[in-house]
């Protein structure tokens, strides 16, 4: 006990302390997608989904809920089950194993939902485009609101597209804006 | 060199008419036999007490257009020597059948099973030819690995994909278990049916390849030198690992010699790829059981491992650091000694923290005896890398077949004899230790020099290289055939996983099913490298 409180108080607070994203890289997230996640302002609830990945990708999210990056504080919860879920988040070119239990899981989660593709793969097959076991990118076989590009994306860039992602207006500040005059 | 020669001519002496003839390539004898021998002369070196083989590699060659027949391979790491003996027969023609291997040598079942699905080579008297890779939807007759087969002709199916098909088994109070192909945590697609009566399970079906993504046909439509990069992608958090077995193969194909310093590097980046990972399978095991403050400490540390990775190489997963002939990053002194500072700092915050792991009751009391691999099941299996020396499968590649700088450094090979889950986990803390003493013995005896080598010959169709590298998870293997203008004409490369999943079938038997998440971590298998 003695020796976990040493530890503790030795270790200190490592949250936040992670290199920022590129600048260069910054990611600029769709109007439509914003007014979608609306919604989700204060808590998202995220289901991954690897459909083919090599991993990477899977294990900068996993990163994402370490202590130093732990998104719990933005609110960004990740979900056991598809049913819990805001927000999928999909890895990998779709391969021709993986295209049915993709389509399930889109239509197990529950109406308002957002589709994330994480990673070259996600969006255009990326090194796997031409293969005869890869059916094409998330965005032939479900809708897409969201693309984070990266082989993989850091866990920065995560963070930042998904605190893009909800930066939209909302019906209060819409209502502000119209009643104080300002464009 | 007669050493390598004894175990050929011992061969020869038993089996002399039914071997055609024996050949040399990079060292590794290669004794062709007929095909209707095949079995007694791969069962012989398998229990005979002088070589006491373990299959490494199983795999078929299409040699169409050159030549019409098939070529099979079966690549056997010998007991004591830990020396390549490689057997091999041809299927003329069109001959679709040869004899089965796996009732004697079980380490072949998948391999065959590979084979029959890849090339509709069928191995007769095989106890279970269920499809592997090709799940049920697939189109009769569809086998991606013939030269034949279409490589840009998306795949169409008649059934709703993602039916499977397994061994059930019946009886009263018996029931099933599905889990997957999506699970519960950020993990990798794949169908797991336990068959329990009770709370122990009696039999575990797997059933993987949700991710095949066609990557060995990938490879035959790009050239030598750039299937780096698709190499880079086979299993993600095996980056490097699987990038220098195949600048490896393809360098011994060319004939480069590579510069001391760029083998130095590699072993370095390597051992960096051991730590990260090794560390986030310490946090993660302790996390499967509920103790989320050691899995906090480690997923932190692995963290800064990480961060050390991108700030050396500019990529967090050590990408685009291979190239062929060496390395493509030369970081300089400052960084180098500022790295093996950082990672001594690392190592004495994880000494403390496997203080405070040691004397957790309840922890010791979930990896004790628990998914027990016995030696004699592992060598059996042919099981590779943390899983076998857990099990007391003393090999290491970078002691037995040194690669990289290893010949010129001393590795201490970590092992245990228990075979649970606490004995893998002591294997990767030693491995940890192992690893930071490396680096700081590479930092401080690194030369100077050239970072890429030139190449020597253009590799002629036909020609073909073998190349092994001790990866964070164990023995990764690459066969790679030139084909015509540099191109490749085959690539099969191994990740380690594809023989250890099997062998957690065997594991789990016995235990009860909220201990299978444990046990499957504390062999840490990848997905993406398994179903390629």
């Amino acid at each position: 006990m003695f020796e976990i409180l040493k530890k503790s108080f030795k270790t200190g607070i490592v949250t936040d302390q992670y290199p920022p994203a590129p600048a260069g890289q910054k990611i600029s997230v769709a109007p439509t997608a914003q007014k979608k996640a609306e919604l989700f302002r204060k808590s998202l609830t995220i289901r991954e989904v690897d459909t083919g990945s090599c991993n990477a990708c899977e294990m900068e999210m996993n990163a994402l809920a370490n202590p130093v990056y732990d998104i719990e504080r933005l609110g960004i919860h990740i979900a056991a089950s598809p049913r819990h879920a805001d927000a999928l988040v999909v890895t990998g070119p779709v391969t021709v194993n993986m295209e049915g239990p993709l389509k399930d899981v889109y239509k197990t989660t529950p109406n308002p939902k957002l589709v994330i593709a994480l990673g070259d793969c996600a969006i255009n097959c990326g090194i796997f485009k031409g293969s005869y076991a890869v059916t094409g990118p998330v965005d032939q076989h479900i809708p897409v609101d969201v693309r984070i590009p990266g082989c993989p994306p850091r866990p920065a860039e995560i963070i930042e597209a998904l605190t893009e992602l909800r930066k939209g207006e909302t019906t209060f500040t819409r209502w502000f804006r119209k009643f104080s005059g300002e464009p | 060199m007669e050493t390598v020669f004894q175990p050929v001519e011992h061969l020869q002496s038993i089996f002399g008419p039914a071997i055609n003839r024996v050949s040399t390539d990079h060292g590794v004898p290669v004794v062709h036999v007929n095909t209707n021998q095949i079995l007694p002369i791969t069962r012989y070196i398998h229990i005979n007490e002088e070589f006491r083989g373990t299959l490494s590699l199983l795999w078929a060659v299409d040699h169409r257009p050159r030549e019409v027949r098939y070529e099979l391979w079966y690549l056997f790491t010998l007991g004591d020597s830990k020396d390549w003996l490689i057997v091999s027969t041809d299927l003329l023609g069109d001959e679709r059948l040869f004899e089965s291997i796996t009732p004697k040598i079980h380490a072949a079942n998948w391999y065959e099973r590979e084979i029959r699905d890849m090339f509709g080579l069928i191995a007769q008297g095989h106890p279970d030819l269920r499809r592997l890779v090709r799940h049920n939807h697939w189109p009769k007759g569809v086998h991606p690995l013939h030269k034949n087969f279409p490589c840009n002709s998306v795949l169409q199916w008649r059934q709703p994909p993602g039916s499977v098909d397994g061994h059930f088994i019946h009886g009263e109070g018996v029931f099933e278990v599905p889990v997957g192909p999506i699970h519960a945590g950020i993990i990798e697609p794949g169908h797991f049916r336990f068959t329990v009566a009770g709370e122990p399970i009696m039999h575990l079906d797997l059933q993987h390849f949700w991710k095949h993504r066609g990557v060995e046909k990938l490879f035959e439509q790009q050239t030598l030198s750039d299937g780096v990069v698709l190499a880079e992608r086979i299993s993600g958090d095996t980056t490097f690992g699987h990038s220098l077995t195949y600048c490896q193969a393809v360098e011994s194909l060319m004939d480069i010699h590579v510069p001391r310093r760029a083998r130095y590097l590699r072993s370095l980046f390597l051992e960096l790829e051991r730590l990260h990972n090794h560390i986030g399978d310490v946090g993660g095991l302790c996390n499967d059981t509920a103790y989320a403050l050691a899995h906090a400490h480690c997923s932190r540390l692995k963290e800064r491992v990480m961060q050390l990775n991108d700030h050396l190489t500019g990529s967090r997963f050590l990408r685009g650091v291979n190239c062929v002939g060496g390395v493509g990053i030369d970081p300089p002194a400052v960084q180098l000694s500022d790295t093996v500072t950082e990672l001594e700092r690392i190592e004495k915050d994880f000494s403390e923290l496997e203080q405070i792991i040691a004397v957790n009751a309840s922890l010791i009391d979930r990896f004790e005896n628990t998914g027990i691999v016995k030696k004699q099941t592992a060598w059996d299996h042919g099981v590779v890398g943390v899983v076998g020396r857990a099990s007391g499968i003393d090999r290491d590649l970078r002691r037995d077949r040194p690669f990289a700088a290893y010949d010129e450094l001393s590795v201490r090979v970590a092992g245990s004899i228990n075979g649970d889950v606490r004995s893998r986990v002591q294997v990767r803390m030693a491995e940890i230790h192992e690893s930071i003493r490396l680096i700081g013995e590479i930092q401080r005896t690194l030369p100077d020099g050239p970072l890429k080598g030139r190449r020597q010959v253009v590799p002629v169709p036909g020609a073909w290289a073998l190349s092994a590298v001790e990866g964070w998870r164990g023995e990764i293997v690459c066969f790679l055939m030139a084909g015509e203008h540099e191109g490749i004409h085959r690539c099969k490369v191994r990740d380690p996983s594809f023989v250890n999943w099997p062998a957690i079938q065997l594991a789990v038997i016995g235990n009860i099913i909220p201990d299978f998440p444990l046990i499957n971590k504390s062999f840490s298998l990848s997905y993406a490298g398994n179903d390629l």
